[in-house]
This record gives C-alpha cells, structure tokens and sequence, in this order.
C-alpha cells in the first residue's frame, strides 16, 4: 500500500503492506529509530509517539490507518533536545538503561499538556509505561518538574 | 611497557592476546584452533594490570578518550568511568571521550557482571592514569630540560615553575613523536581531594537517551541488511525430527531458509522482517518431545524432605552440626520453610543480534554483557579467527544478568554465516519471555533455636536450587554434571553465609538440574536467600519478644560494624519505636553483598482489604558501599533494586506448564509499574577511605524480606512463599 505520512513535519511517501504498524514504518522505513519496540501488543508503551497531538502506542496503529496523519516521535518533540519533559529528565538523570525512555518522555509530553497540574494519582493512572530499571520515583518528580517548566512557557 | 605515540595506539595483536591472559587459559587456545570438544564459555577473566595501559589516550586537542571496556546497561558504567578518569587527570568532564570498543581494540575483559565494574577497574584506571601523566611530565621535563621537581600536575596539564608557563597534556602529546609509558607506580591522589569525586555530576548518556539518538543493538542498520527468525522448541527438551521447507522457501521475500539441524537452528532469512515471520510460519518442523515439563516436576526435584530420603547429599557451607543437647535446651525452636519461583529478567529491549558474516572476516552488534564470550561464540561457528571478529558493543536496554548470553546473536550469526549478508535477528517478547534464561526457584528449610536470653543457640538453613552462576544455557547438561560434582554453585550460595554469630551453623545446599535455562538474575540468589533467613531472623526475635533491630545487633560481632551503622540508620529514617497503625506494618532486613556492599531496608506496607493487595507505601534504605563516585547514580540504582524486591516479593510470578513458562507478554506477565512505585528514602553512608564496592545488586538483597517482615508485623501471618498472595495469607477465596 502506498501512501503518504508526516512525520516531524516531513512528508514521507512510502509503501508497505497495509497491516504494518507505524512502529515498524518508522524504524525500518523512514529510519527514525528513536521509538522502540517493547512489547507488539500495546502493554508497555516504549513505542509510544503522538498522533495528531494525542500519546498513541505505534505497535498498535496499522499502516492503513495513518494517511495523511501527523505523527511526531521523540526526533521531533523539540528543536534541540529542550521540551520541558526533556529539560526536566536531564536535570534529574532520570535514564539509565534509557530503552523505555522515549516511550515515557512521549507519554509524559502528553500527560502534561491535557493535566497542567497533575498530582500523583494521575501520574500513576496515565503513566503505564513500564521500566524495568525502575526509574519511577524519578519520573513522578520529572512529571512535577516539567508541568512547571511548561507552565511558564504558556504564560 | 609499550610505547605510546600521541596519537594511536601501537600494541600488535599478539601482544593484546598475550596480555590477556588468553593463553593461559588452555580451554580457549583449543577453542580458537576449532576444537568442539570444549564448550565456548563467558568471560570470567582478565588481565588488567597489562591491558588497562592501552584503554587511556591523550588527543592533541587535550581531550582524554578512552575505551569503556565494560557493557553500558543503565548502570552507569560509562558516566562512572568518566568522572573517575577527569578526575585523575584534572579535567572537567567535558573534555572526556568515553568510546564503547570493539573486541579487537582491548584485550578481553571479563562480563560485566557482579556489581564489580568500578570496584575492579578503579585502582587500574588510577594506576594507567596516573603513569600516564607520570610519563608526560618525564617528556615534557627532557624537552625543556627541567628537573621533575620544578614541574607540577595542574589541571589538565603541567606547570613549569621555573618558567610559569602552563602546558597542556594535550601540548606535550604534539610535541612529541614517541612518549615512554614509565613503568613505576605512580603517587595517586587522595580521592577525597579530587574535585569531581563524590559529586552528583550530570551523566553523560542521558541527553542522548532523552532524545532518541542513544544507539541499541536494535538501531543499528547496514546497507543491504536482511532480517532473520528462527523456529523455536515448543516445549523443554525437545528436538528436531524432520524439517518440511519447500512451501517456506517459495514464500515471498525470503532468501535463504537455513537448517542446521546439529545446532537446532531452523531460520529464515527475508529482504524483510514481516516477510521473514510469514515465512517461519510455513515451515513445517516436527519434534521430538522426550517430556512435558510440569511445575510440579520441577518442584519435586527441588524438595528438600524428598532430597533426604532418596539419600542426595548436599554440598556443606556450614558444619558446625548442633549437638541434641543444644535442641533440647533451647527454650524455643523454630522451624520454616520458604519458596522462590521462577523469575523473569523482562528487560526492556529484547535479545537481538546484527551480524555481518563475508569472506574471512566478520562483525556483530550485540547488546550483551559479555562481548568476549560472543566473539568466541562466533568463531566457533564460522571457523574465522578471534582477530577477524569484531564485535561491537552498544547501549544496553537493560541486562541484569539475562544478556550475559544471547541466542539471538547467535542465530543472527549463523543465519549471517549461510548467505554471507548482514542479518538482523530481533527476537519478539514472546520468544524473549520463552526462551531465554531464567532466575531459578528455590527451596528453604530453617530450623533455630533460642536461649531464654534470646539469643540463637542453633542455626541450620538448608536450601535447594537450579543453576545459577553456571548457566545451563551455556554449558551442556553433562558439563553441568561435572562441575558441580566439585564444587556448589557459588551464585546459589550467594548470601547463604549469614553475619550473624549464632552458635552452632549449619548450612547445606542441593545444586540441581532441570531442562529450564536458568541462570544469573540481579543480585543472583541473595533475594532468595535473605527472604528465607530475614524471616527466620524476625520469627526468632519475636519468639524471644525482641525488638529485631535490637535482636539484629545483639548477634552482629563488632566485625560487622558497617552492617550495624547501616541497621541502624534505617530504623532510624524511620519512626521504628511507634507501632504502625491497624492494617499497616513495617519491617526490617538486612545484608551483606559479596562482603563488601552493606545494606538495609525497612518496608512499611498497608493491608488494602478492599483490593485485597498487599501496598508498599514506603521504603527506606540505608546502603554503604565504600567511596561513593557519584551520589546520584548510586541512588538511581538503589531505586531500581527496591522495585526489584518489590516485584519478586508482590507481583512475579511464572511457571512451568504443559512443557513451557507458561508466559509470553506483558498482559501475562506482571511487573511493577508507576502505580505499584511507593515513596522512597535512601541514606547513603560512607567512609571514603574504603574503596568502591558495587550498587548494581546490593539493594535487592533485603527487600523481599523487609516487605514480608512488614506483612507478618501488619497480619501475623509469616510469608513463606513469593510471590506474596492474599489468598494464602488469609485464605479468603
């Protein structure tokens, strides 16, 4: 199936059978292999990117449900590695083996923008994304930092 | 020594070979000449007084760049490695590059294992630093005619006092066409004095892992590169009969199909790796099936009171047998009984290999803890020499002891081998859940005795185990046999011998073998082990009506010093002498790892009766680990052990059905999440003169126990068994 795909504001034409997940569309297609594969079933959230705006897992998204979508993945959250989910997992060193870690930066993105002020019983309910390093406690604090950080970029 | 030019290295590959030690060990020479006899084994040792030398490198440009010789797995070996060399040499870290070789740029290092990176590689680092600079300096002084004395280290360079001009290590290197690496001990700095040790510096993979451009072995792509899949077994023990490849071979996109049935490999090899996969699917293999595994098989081969009577002797770490007049005076016994599951490594990346297999030479990407052992695995399979093998290393998505070996590397290699392209092998979660290693199950049986005093007047802990330090994914059943007819398996033991001076020890130990891979899993069986023995420990001091810190340290010698501060520093972060309210409990263990990292955590935990769950709600950890690198990276760590404990203790569980682990993704397999993650305190305590020891493993050690500790001080109800399940706590069905 041939189709076109925006990614990170860049149109791609590309061409695979029609059931292919984005994930696989993005990694082996178009190259951008900051997204991970985890799981294939939607359980762990390390594919995490967004879709029109919106934390989707891409494992789940077939290729014939994404023309002409936006799509950005963790290439593309930001210019220069600066989003303030970004900002905040650097200042804390949240990352230590870092495979999950787009998953939850993308996952995290989104949760900060539909809950401005999230405390941590939404943290815990939004946030499924495993890791098995653990790096919890440090996410619940990178959430924190970051909702401020992006609150001051609003106003 | 060799010498070192400023700008490449000039050691020949003999001389890396012979360095290493290599040739010493006689299984690897017979290797090497294509012997099949000996089994290719992991890395378990080096020779770093000779190699480290050639790790460290000075750049004109006054950059030091060096090799990580150890696997960077979230561990922080990479950033750790860093701070110790910046340091040495006076530099900020900003003027380090850390670069991951490949196994024909370093001499073999041993697997990164153990929780012993930077308790190993310190002192040689410090060593091949501090000779560096030595040796600078004795150039820079025949240059300008200086004696050594007018010269002075100065950050990132040396200060001549006689001229009070400044040169950088980095200008000496220019200036010079050979530099004599000295070969004299050079005078190290008191590390309390060096500016960047102990402080919480920034890690240097977290930008690249914050934006996606941190490399794992799955990211990595070659030109024309195909995709590869092999069958699997479909039950324990099975083999292959017959292979029907005729409808595989015609389906669309495939390459090659490859069977080689002596090595139980049936693959595929596709232009792409959904091409791949439809063609696995019609391959039509059948198998041998000598048995279907049950748990239930398993579980009678580990129990202890069916040991006994069929008259198996075990290995003995302890005989100091108590006489029958100890048991019969004791003023109370106690006797439990306690059991581990199965555990699961589920690191985030699956098992995957890239190798490009062509002519007399080959290269792999595999994110393994153990680069060495796959390079010999290679070799061995293509018949190419150790020299023409380079395997590469990446980031690791995580290992904890279950990337020490990976078969997807391994049929990557293979695959590579017959159509002499570069094949990707990534395995799924389902074949990562299946067929990999596991941590093995164990089985427990204490029996103590108390004094009226309170004090233990017997000890005896015997336990049974599956393969833990020899992987029984790497070594043939019969090799198994053998070794461990003379020797226990350490990593069964591991944590067994227990601190305490209880009077009368007796510790045995059942080494025992099943057609489940199991191997090194975090902290290998210290979680097991204190589970067992940080019960018992809390059943005695409430049977003598002691308090368990106090009862704790009554039994500690003043040897164990370093355990008593960290005992108590944890009660201390908490309210310890304020009984917890009803429905709640708190509880305390502690530990030793590997002798040389002491820690202790208390739980404290709420019955939620609605859910009918056990909830951690906090847990403290005291942890002292020698001189402390860098306090945010031990404690990261330490965070990622508690939730380790936290799993196996809650929520782990898997086993043995109709053949296979009777699990294959996530929505089977629970592991914590953010919603399981309760609020945690760490006190790290250090005496910077002792050297580092490791914060990889030590934390998980007491953490089972201190959650069933806590369960017992909420419900008085003893967990014996893990996972922790409400049903056979209070056998509400």
């Amino acid at each position: 199936m041939k189709f076109d795909l925006i990614v990170n504001k860049v149109n791609h034409a590309v061409d695979v059978p029609k059931e292919t997940p984005l994930l696989w569309v993005l990694r082996d297609v178009i190259g951008l292999t900051g997204t991970k594969f985890g799981c294939g079933i939607g359980q762990c959230g390390a594919c995490t990117v967004h879709l029109n705006g919106e934390a989707v897992k891409s494992c789940m998204l077939p290729a014939s449900a994404l023309i002409d979508m936006r799509i950005t993945t963790i290439e593309g959250l930001s210019a220069d590695n600066n989003h303030p989910v970004q900002q905040a997992w650097q200042e804390l060193d949240i990352p230590q083996c870092g495979f999950c870690q787009s998953g939850q930066i993308m996952a995290a993105a989104s949760l900060i923008k539909t809950h401005p002020t999230p405390d941590d019983s939404i943290i815990d309910s939004q946030m499924t994304n495993i890791c098995r390093c653990g790096t919890y406690v440090r996410i619940r604090k990178g959430i924190h930092l970051a909702a401020k950080k992006y609150q001051t970029i609003d106003t | 020594m060799g010498k070192l030019q400023g700008h490449t290295f000039n050691h020949s590959r003999r001389k890396f070979l012979k360095n290493s030690g290599w040739l010493s060990i006689g299984t690897t020479v017979l290797f090497s000449t294509g012997c099949s006899l000996i089994p290719a084994i992991p890395t378990t040792s080096d020779n770093l007084e000779e190699s480290v030398d050639a790790w460290i490198q000075i750049s004109p440009e006054n950059r030091v760049r060096f090799f990580v010789a150890k696997a960077e797995m979230g561990q922080g070996i990479l950033s750790g490695l860093s701070q110790i060399i910046a340091a040495e040499f006076n530099m900020s870290l900003k003027d380090v590059d850390p670069v991951f070789p490949h196994t024909n740029q370093i001499s073999p290092v041993k697997m990164t294992v153990g929780s012993e990176s930077i308790a190993t590689l310190y002192p040689h680092i410090r060593l091949a630093c501090g000779r560096l600079k030595q040796s600078l300096k004795t150039a820079l002084s025949s240059r300008l005619g200086n004696s050594l004395e007018e010269l002075d280290h100065a950050e990132g360079g040396i200060y001549d006092r006689r001229t009070e001009r400044f040169f950088s290590y980095g200008d000496i290197v220019s200036n010079q066409a050979k530099i004599e690496l000295l070969s004299e001990i050079p005078l190290l700095q008191n590390p309390q004095d060096q500016l960047l040790i102990g402080k919480r510096v920034p890690l240097l993979d977290t930008a690249p892992k914050t934006n996606g451009s941190a490399q794992y072995c799955h990211d990595v792509k070659l030109p024309d590169m195909l995709y590869g899949c092999t069958v699997k077994p479909p039950a324990f023990e099975a083999t292959i009969e017959s292979v029907d490849s005729h409808a595989a071979e015609q389906a669309k996109g495939v390459i090659r199909v490859v069977i080689k049935i002596e090595h139980g490999l049936v693959g595929i090899v596709a232009t792409t790796k959904s091409q791949a996969i439809s063609a696995l699917e019609k391959l039509n293999v059948t198998w041998k099936i000598p048995k279907i595994w049950q748990q239930q098989d398993v579980d009678e081969l580990l129990d202890i009171e069916r040991l006994k009577s069929q008259g198996i002797a075990p290995d003995k770490l302890r005989d100091d047998v108590h006489p029958s007049t100890v048991v019969s005076e004791a003023a109370k016994t106690i006797s439990l009984s306690y059991s581990t599951p199965f555990g699961a490594h589920a690191a985030m990346e699956t098992h995957a290999g890239l190798a490009h297999v062509r002519g007399d030479r080959a290269d792999l990407w595999v994110g393994s803890q153990d680069a060495f052992f796959h390079q010999k695995l290679a070799s061995k399979i293509t018949g190419l020499a150790l020299e023409d093998i380079n395997v590469h290393t990446t980031f690791i998505g995580g290992g904890f002891g279950g990337k020490v070996i990976v078969a997807a590397a391994v049929e990557a290699i293979h695959l590579s081998h017959a159509v002499q392209k570069p094949v990707q092998v990534i395995w799924s979660r389902e074949e990562n859940f299946q067929h990999g290693y596991f941590r093995t199950p164990s089985r427990h049986h204490i029996e103590a005795g108390l004094t009226a005093q309170g004090k233990v007047s017997f000890w005896k802990h015997e336990f049974s185990s599956g393969a833990v330090i020899f992987n029984s994914s790497a070594v043939p059943r019969l090799v198994h046999q053998m070794i461990l007819f003379f020797s226990a398996d350490s990593g069964a033991s591991r944590g067994a011998r227990i601190p305490y001076a209880f009077a009368h020890q007796e510790i045995n130990q059942w080494d025992r073998i099943f057609p489940v891979p199991t191997g090194a899993w975090r902290g290998l069986s210290t979680s097991s082990n204190a589970f067992a023995i940080e019960s018992t420990v809390d059943a005695l001091a409430r049977a003598a009506k002691i308090d368990p810190v106090v009862f704790r340290l009554n039994h500690l010698d003043n040897e164990y010093h370093r355990l008593k501060k960290v005992i108590q520093k944890v009660a201390g972060m908490t309210s310890w002498d304020v009984p917890m309210p009803e429905g709640k409990g708190r509880g305390i263990a502690c530990g030793i790892y590997k002798e040389t990292s002491f820690v202790a955590v208390v739980a404290e935990i709420c019955l939620d009766k609605k859910n009918k769950k056990v909830k951690v709600e906090k847990l403290y950890c005291a942890h002292d680990c020698g001189l402390v690198i860098n306090p945010n990276s031990v404690e990261s760590l330490i965070e990622g052990n508690l939730i380790w404990g936290l799993g196996m203790a809650l929520i782990e569980d898997l086993s043995v059905k109709d053949g296979k682990m009777n699990l294959s993704n996530f929505d089977q397999f629970q592991l914590p999440r953010m919603s399981d993650t309760p609020t945690i305190e760490i006190a790290l305590l250090e005496d910077k003169s002792i050297p580092p020891a490791g914060a990889g493993e030590p934390a998980i050690m007491p953490t089972p126990a201190a959650i069933a500790n806590a369960v017992f001080d909420a419900s008085n109800k003893r967990v014996t068994s893990l996972p922790i399940r409400w049903n056979d706590l209070f056998d509400e069905h």
